[in-house]
């Protein structure tokens, strides 16, 4: 196992590379420059020419490239062009933010899918999973930043239960104040979860081998749980899997409307703003993350089914 | 293999609660939320000194060191930490701060300042030798890279003794003392400063003013707490204040709803209304020095034609648009750049008339119309609707729009290159940094001073002449003159179609008093204070 992870690592390496590479020519390539959006109005010519050489702006572009990919090696990311200031704080202060809004959305959304998949697997096509059915549908139609600001309104100004946004202070306000986005990110993720959860806990229900454990006499919860939930769950890791990797730059609308100060919203940022810098150090740790997440769901075969070996 | 399941599972849950609850062990938990302020009734007699004002605002500081700093959220809470030689306030004209008084000489080449005893928030007294390194650093174009241009004149300091600091100028400059009150020339403490380093000074600086950093967060918030050592007596009332960078606005405007914020910058236009009639909270509307235009490259044909140029003036709205778009926060601009020190009143705005655009049309080069892209800022609704309602009404006269709705970024690059015909920017986004006209009429009426008259490519001799005049004494008769003179001038050759003057728009508590604007948009927070 442990040299099939070495290998996946040795892979990643040309793959984060390119992946640097493009994002470095893309945002190159497209119109804006971020001097003369700090300048604005008063970019005359002479101040555009001194702050991009303050900024080292003016260097060609390779050496500039390079000059990342070797700071990169030393985790070392420079100065942002808009903050000022090093980078590497600034990433791990938000990436921490991003991750605990990202576990606990998938702790909600897990606790919303699993239970409702069994059950409208077992009782499929009765009213209960008609119910369940509606329930996902409707949930995932709605788009996030509504479903955000309901809660909010229901939440927070009615019932005062939460904050309307921001980050609390303390390990109770910290949780109480992620409950809210985490929930809105829930209701978007769960349907997908229990979609795919229910198909495959179908699908493994009619199995021989679930029939043979029936056949021994087993219990229906141990059939269930033991045999048919387990044999079902790579479908969904899978999905889980390639959500991750989109939530963790992708939970932008979520991060803006609650105030959160995760990476999504500073690659927004930064975008806006040309903050090359920036643009390609998020663009490396969001590289890395899919790259790590995976390489986590590949291991997760292996350890739910017997017959993946590493 | 069910022992492995499980251990994958309980690692799961594990790393979740870890990841969960490590930031809370990591940062200080320090204040709590605010709770709802609930409304009193009775009028306490005065100022109450005590309290922290939870303030949101739309946009975060990038930098907290006064040289480095161009944005409004970095400048906005600069003011806060340091104290400049003069301040600006609601005055016409900047007040005495660090500089006790002054007197100029020399026909206005030589400035002398006599210093106050002030003191920094570490307790340090603010000397010459600081007010001296903190000016030399304004008036070098390479460390002030920014806003070069507010400290060019400078030829020279010197500090004659304890209390007095002299400025030499090589030219006499008629918005010098404007300039020094802007947030560049803020006074640093030298000897922390060179201790410090940039960047550490940056983060977390030592100022006079009113406030100190006690932290700042970035992207989530920056803590000021009172200045003990503040030179104004008795001042700030507010022990500390917590700005909270909220960047959705329906967001920021619920913070105030739910009681969780005394103060939220920028409502929504469409907000105005609803939050206004809401028990408890009120919104404040205030003359600021910002506008909004639609501006024209001039140089590109058929635009060189000022018939056309007119005729699209006649042919635009304002009446209208103010009303739907603005909610009536705004006034009708009878000028291109913001109402500024030497506005003149009575110069009349292109009242909306079809007739009139239509027979300045007829006479131009392009009787039957054409067709020009409009760029126009993508996501901001009001920016939107402004610039589908304008389509409408310049396709009566056969100019057919289409518009463009691209990023800041794109935008700048694309005006800068001088081959766009038409734009516009949201209302927040122009202003003055300074109380007087000069630092704008450089930019928008003196083709010559760098910015091609903001590319509008506008490049008018008699103009220029008397920016010049104007920016070259501090005779106030001669200043006035020459700036109402630029200003019919502009009107009537309309390289640009003026909107609105902008209004800063804030939604505050009934709690909080003593909140006011000021015109270069930012607040003296000293004066605010809360009811018990």
């Amino acid at each position: 196992m442990f040299a099939y992870i070495g290998r996946r690592i040795v892979q990643a390496i040309p793959v984060l590379i390119t992946v640097t590479l493009v994002a470095f020519a893309l945002i190159h390539l497209i119109p804006g420059d971020p001097v003369k959006i700090m300048l604005a109005s008063r970019a005359t010519p002479e101040a555009i020419a001194t702050v991009r050489h303050q900024l080292g702006l003016d260097r060609p572009l390779p050496i500039q490239y390079v000059r990342f990919l070797l700071g990169a090696l030393r985790m070392d990311f420079g100065n942002s062009l808009f903050l000022r200031a090093p980078i590497g704080p600034i990433l791990r202060q938000r990436a921490l933010v991003s991750l605990a809004l990202l576990c606990y959305s998938i702790l909600v959304s897990l606790v919303i899918a699993v239970p409702l998949a069994i059950l409208s697997a077992i009782r499929r096509n009765r009213p209960t999973d008609h119910i369940v059915r509606m329930f996902s549908t409707f949930a995932f139609a709605m788009p996030a930043f509504w479903t955000g600001l309901l809660l909010v309104l229901f939440f927070s100004l009615r019932l005062k239960l939460f904050p309307t946004s921001g980050l609390g202070s303390g390990p109770i306000n910290y949780i109480r104040s992620l409950t809210l986005p985490s929930i809105t990110i829930g209701f978007y993720l769960a349907p997908v979860l229990l979609r795919s959860l229910r198909a495959s806990v179908i699908e493994t229900l009619i199995a021989e081998f679930v029939e043979a454990a029936r056949a021994r006499g087993l219990s229906e919860r141990r059939v269930l749980f033991k045999h048919v939930l387990r044999n079902s769950l790579i479908a969904m890791i899978t999905v889980l899997g390639i959500n991750v990797g989109f939530l963790i730059s992708g939970a932008v609308v979520i991060e803006n409307i609650f105030a959160l100060p995760g990476l999504g919203s500073l690659l927004v940022s930064s975008i806006l703003a040309r903050d090359y810098p920036v643009i390609q150090a998020l663009t490396l740790v969001f590289g890395i993350t899919v790259i790590v997440v995976n390489l986590l769901v590949d291991l997760s075969y292996a350890a739910l089914d017997p017959r993946v070996r590493l | 293999m069910k022992k492995h399941l499980m251990s994958i599972l309980s690692v799961f849950i594990l790393l979740s609660l870890v990841f969960v609850a490590f930031p809370v062990w990591a940062g200080n938990g320090e204040e709590e939320a605010p709770l709802p302020a609930e409304e009193p009734i009775v009028e306490p007699e005065g100022p109450r000194r005590g309290g922290t004002i939870h303030f949101a605002r739309d946009s975060e500081p990038a930098t907290l060191n006064p040289i480095g700093a161009n944005d409004n959220a970095s400048i906005f809470a600069l003011v806060q930490i340091f104290d400049t030689l003069v301040e600006s306030t609601h005055a016409p004209d900047p007040q005495p701060a660090i500089a006790e008084s002054w007197k100029v000489s020399d026909g206005g080449l030589t400035w002398t300042f006599k210093l106050r005893k002030a003191r920094f928030s570490n307790g340090d007294p603010v000397t010459a030798e600081d007010v001296k390194f903190s000016i030399d650093r304004f008036a070098d174009p390479d460390v002030n890279s920014f806003y070069a241009g507010f400290g060019a004149m400078i030829e020279s300091t010197e500090i004659i003794d304890a209390s007095t600091f002299r400025i030499n100028l090589h030219t006499v400059n008629g918005a010098f003392l404007d300039y020094l009150s802007t947030f560049i020339p803020s006074i640093i403490p030298k000897k922390i400063y060179q201790e410090m380093g940039d960047e550490a000074f940056s983060e977390k600086p030592i100022g006079s003013g009113p406030f100190k950093v006690t932290e700042w967060t970035r992207g989530e918030k920056l803590i000021l707490d009172r200045n003990p050592y503040y030179w104004k007596e008795g001042l700030p009332y507010v022990d500390r204040i917590i700005f909270y960078y909220v960047p959705d606005s329906n967001t920021r405007m619920l913070r105030v709803e739910s009681g969780e914020a005394h103060i939220a910058t920028e409502v929504p236009y469409s907000e105005i209304d609803r939050l206004d009639a809401i028990r408890g909270i009120n919104v404040v509307i205030e003359d600021v020095m910002a506008w909004d235009a639609i501006w024209f490259n001039i140089r590109i044909p058929p635009l060189d034609d000022k018939n056309i140029r007119q005729a699209l003036n006649y042919a635009t709205p304002k009446e209208a648009m103010l009303k739907t778009l603005l909610h009536g926060a705004g006034d009708i601009a009878n000028h291109v750049i913001a109402k500024v020190k030497y506005w003149d009143p009575s110069v009349p705005a292109y009242p909306y008339d079809m007739d009139k655009a239509k027979a300045l049309m007829a006479k131009s080069k392009r009787p039957s119309g054409f067709s020009m892209p409009m760029l126009i800022v993508a996501g901001d609704p009001v920016e939107r609707q402004q610039a589908e309602i304008v389509q409408a009404e310049w396709a009566k006269l056969g100019v057919k729009i289409t518009i463009d709705a691209v990023d800041v970024g794109t935008i700048w690059d694309r005006w800068l290159s001088s081959e766009e015909m038409c734009f516009t920017l949201p209302g927040n986004a122009l202003s003055s940094d300074a109380l007087s006209d000069d630092n704008l009429a450089l930019v928008f009426f003196d083709f010559t001073a760098g910015a091609q008259s903001f590319w509008t490519g506008w490049n008018n001799p008699k103009a220029i002449e008397l920016v010049q005049k104007a920016g070259k004494t501090v005779d106030e008769d001669v200043r006035t003159e020459a700036f109402h003179e630029v200003q019919r001038l502009v009107m009537e050759e309309a390289p640009a179609v003026p909107l609105f003057f902008t209004k800063a728009r804030t939604a505050i508590q009934d709690s909080v008093k003593g909140f006011s604007t000021l015109p270069v948009k930012w607040w003296n927070l000293e004066d605010v204070w809360l009811e018990e």
